[in-house]
Formats: C-alpha cells, sequence, structure tokens
C-alpha cells in the first residue's frame, strides 16, 4: 500500500517534470514560428516587387505629362494664348512626372516603413 | 457599337476588340441619361455577389478552426488591414471598408474577366476612371475636413525659398492632378493590354489549325505563349488591383497628414 503511494508519488513529480519540459519545449517552438511568420507577413507589404515598380513608375510619368498638356491646351484655348502656355505646361508637366516617379521609387524603398511608424 | 463579326470566316484573325464589346441587355432611359443594364455591369453584379457570398457565408460559421471559403475571408481581411495599418497608419483603419471594397471589387472584376467568355468590367476606362475619381475626391474631402485649410500645404513643400515656390506649387498641382489619371489608366491599360495579347495568341492558334498541313504543327507554340500569358494574366489581375489599393492607401495617407 505503501509502496504504490511512494511510487504514484514520485509518477506525479517526473509526470510534472515532463510536463515543464514538453512546454519549454513547445514555447521555444512557437517563438520560432512566430518570427517566421512574422518575417514572412512583413516582406511583401514593404516591397512591392519590380513588376509593379516598373508598370507604376511608366504610368505615373505618362499621366502627369498629359495632365500638364491637357491644362496647358485648356488655358491657351481659354486665353488664346496658344501655343505658349501648352509648352509651358508640358514642361511643367514633365517635372511633376519626374516627381511622381521619385516619389513612388522612394516610397518603395523606405516611404512605406516609415508612414507606419508612428506618425499617425 | 459595330454589329457582330467576331466570328469571322475561317483563317481570318478573329477580332481581338470584339471581346471589349458593350452589350445592352435591359435598355434604361433615366432622364436622357442612358444607365442601361449591359454586360458589364452584368459582370459587376456578379462579383458584388459573390464578394458578399464569400464574406457573408464565408464567415457565418464563425468557426476557430476555419474552413476553405472562411480562410480566403479572413486572409484577405488580414491583407488589407495590414496594408492600412502600414501606409496610413492606425489612425487610417477607419478607411478599412472603403479600402476593402475597393480591393475586393477591382479583384473580382479582374479575376472573372479570366473566365472564358466573361467580360472584364476593369476593362473599359468607364469603370476603372470612375473608381480613381472616387478615390480621388475622397481625399479632398477628407484632407479639407481633417486639417482645414492646412491640407493646401500638401502643395507647398516646407523648407524651400519663396522664389522656387512660382515653379514648385505648380508642379505639385500637377502632380496631384495626374493622380486619377495614372490611378484609372494603368488598371484599365494592363486589363485591355493583357486581353488583347491573349486574344491574339488564341487567334494564332485557330489559325494555324485552320491551314492545316505542317503549319497546324507549328500553333503548339502559340498555344505555349498563350498558356503562359494566362497564368501571368492572373498574376496582373492580382497585382492592380493590389497596385489600386495600396495607392488608394498612399493617397489617404495624404490627406490625413499632408505635410509630409
Amino acid at each position: 500500500m505503501a509502496g504504490s503511494a511512494k511510487g504514484s508519488e514520485s509518477d506525479t513529480k517526473s509526470d510534472a517534470d515532463a510536463i515543464q519540459r514538453r512546454l519549454a519545449d513547445l514555447d521555444r517552438r512557437l517563438d520560432k514560428t512566430k518570427s517566421r511568420r512574422e518575417a514572412q507577413n512583413n516582406r511583401p507589404a514593404r516591397q512591392p516587387g519590380g513588376f509593379v515598380m516598373a508598370v507604376r513608375a511608366v504610368s505615373e510619368l505618362i499621366a502627369a505629362v498629359l495632365v500638364g498638356g491637357v491644362i496647358g491646351w485648356g488655358l491657351d484655348w481659354g486665353l488664346g494664348t496658344s501655343p505658349v502656355l501648352l509648352l509651358v505646361f508640358f514642361l511643367f508637366g514633365f517635372a511633376a512626372g519626374v516627381v511622381n516617379v521619385v516619389r513612388a521609387t522612394k516610397h518603395n524603398k523606405a516611404g512605406i516603413a516609415e508612414a507606419g511608424d508612428g506618425r499617425s | 457599337m459595330a454589329s457582330d463579326q467576331a466570328h469571322s470566316p475561317d483563317g481570318a484573325m478573329p477580332d481581338p476588340i470584339h471581346q471589349f464589346e458593350i452589350k445592352r441587355i435591359l435598355e434604361l432611359d433615366l432622364f436622357g441619361i442612358d444607365a442601361s443594364f449591359t454586360n458589364s455591369s452584368l459582370w459587376m453584379v456578379v462579383s458584388v455577389v459573390l464578394i458578399s457570398l464569400l464574406t457573408i457565408w464565408g464567415m457565418g460559421g464563425r468557426a476557430l478552426v476555419p474552413n476553405r471559403l472562411q480562410s480566403i475571408a479572413e486572409i484577405s481581411y488580414e491583407f488589407i488591414a495590414n496594408m492600412v495599418r502600414d501606409i496610413v497608419g492606425v489612425s487610417g483603419m477607419k478607411f478599412f471598408p472603403f479600402v476593402f471594397t475597393i480591393f475586393m471589387f477591382i479583384l473580382f472584376m479582374n479575376m472573372l474577366g479570366m473566365l472564358p467568355g466573361a467580360f472584364t468590367a476593369t476593362s473599359s476606362i468607364s469603370v476603372t476612371a470612375a473608381l480613381a475619381l472616387l478615390v480621388f475626391f475622397t481625399v479632398i474631402i477628407v484632407g479639407f475636413a481633417k486639417n482645414g485649410l492646412g491640407f493646401l500645404k500638401l502643395f507647398v513643400p516646407a523648407g524651400i525659398p519663396k522664389v522656387l515656390l512660382l515653379l514648385v506649387v505648380p508642379i505639385e498641382i500637377i502632380s496631384f492632378l495626374s493622380r486619377p489619371v495614372s490611378h484609372s489608366v494603368r488598371l484599365f491599360a494592363n486589363m485591355l493590354a493583357g486581353h488583347i495579347t491573349l486574344k491574339v495568341f488564341g487567334g494564332f492558334v485557330t489559325m494555324l489549325i485552320g491551314t492545316g498541313g505542317a503549319l497546324a504543327a507549328v500553333s503548339i507554340f502559340p498555344l505555349t505563349m498563350a498558356l503562359a500569358l494566362t497564368a501571368l494574366e492572373v498574376l496582373v489581375a492580382f497585382l492592380q488591383a493590389y497596385v489600386f489599393a495600396m495607392l488608394t492607401c498612399m493617397y489617404l495617407h495624404d490627406a490625413l497628414h499632408p505635410g509630409h
């Protein structure tokens, strides 16, 4: 009777030990998975990839030149100063396009991370 | 709109533009405005219905261990929520429903367009322009509502000599006005170009088979190309929806924090 009671006591002790060990092991594995998962989650948001960037840059440049040209053409049409303002605003549009492209590519490198870090 | 000339005589190139023809399904005239229900509207409705099914029915179980539909719904939520939090900031989460709706709507329209016989609603500039203008005016209204006239600081970068402002302000204004243009044209042009390319390569296959003989065997090359392009188009369909949503977030960030 006494022997069996002692046996069960040591059993529970070793059981608790085993559980402790397994819990620690599980913790370690969870941490590892979590950090890996986090790294995976963060990557695509920061770097949309070269293909996206290329498509964006081209359309930003063309759109700005177009808008500049249309504004100049419209002002010329209204003021009768053709083609002076068309030329001026075409150049403004080109400058705006370059600004757009520079901003788009800058955003890709640091802008998104920077925007997320508590300025909100 | 030209009458049906899609199925040209054997051996001739099928018209690659025909797939973008708008057909009226239900004629409707609202005070002189043509508000007919077209094939484009039909596929927009289909995408809205599918999105609603995915989110409402998919999340209906609210299971702790999600099934496939619920997983898709949860992944898309997480994806957009992270994007909004990363780019607009935590205070921007009140725009999450807006960005999520736009993203899912465009994604489904793009993806449904990949089905044979379906109409790609995003391949018409009117649809993408409407979406881009919605974002554009939202940004302007939110910008002025949140910052008042301070929103105009967007056009006047800090720390620039007064003389240069004469140059910089018009450039910034044009840059701002060009946003809805590039926003809408990018999506529209990508979908249009992709579908035309697919159709052209598909047309090569039928043309080569139509000629028969040794040339029919060569048709394997355009077929391979069409297959590869289909895969690329699925990627583009997703990427364009992603880019549209990402830029929406960036513009909303500008509306909330115009000072840079």
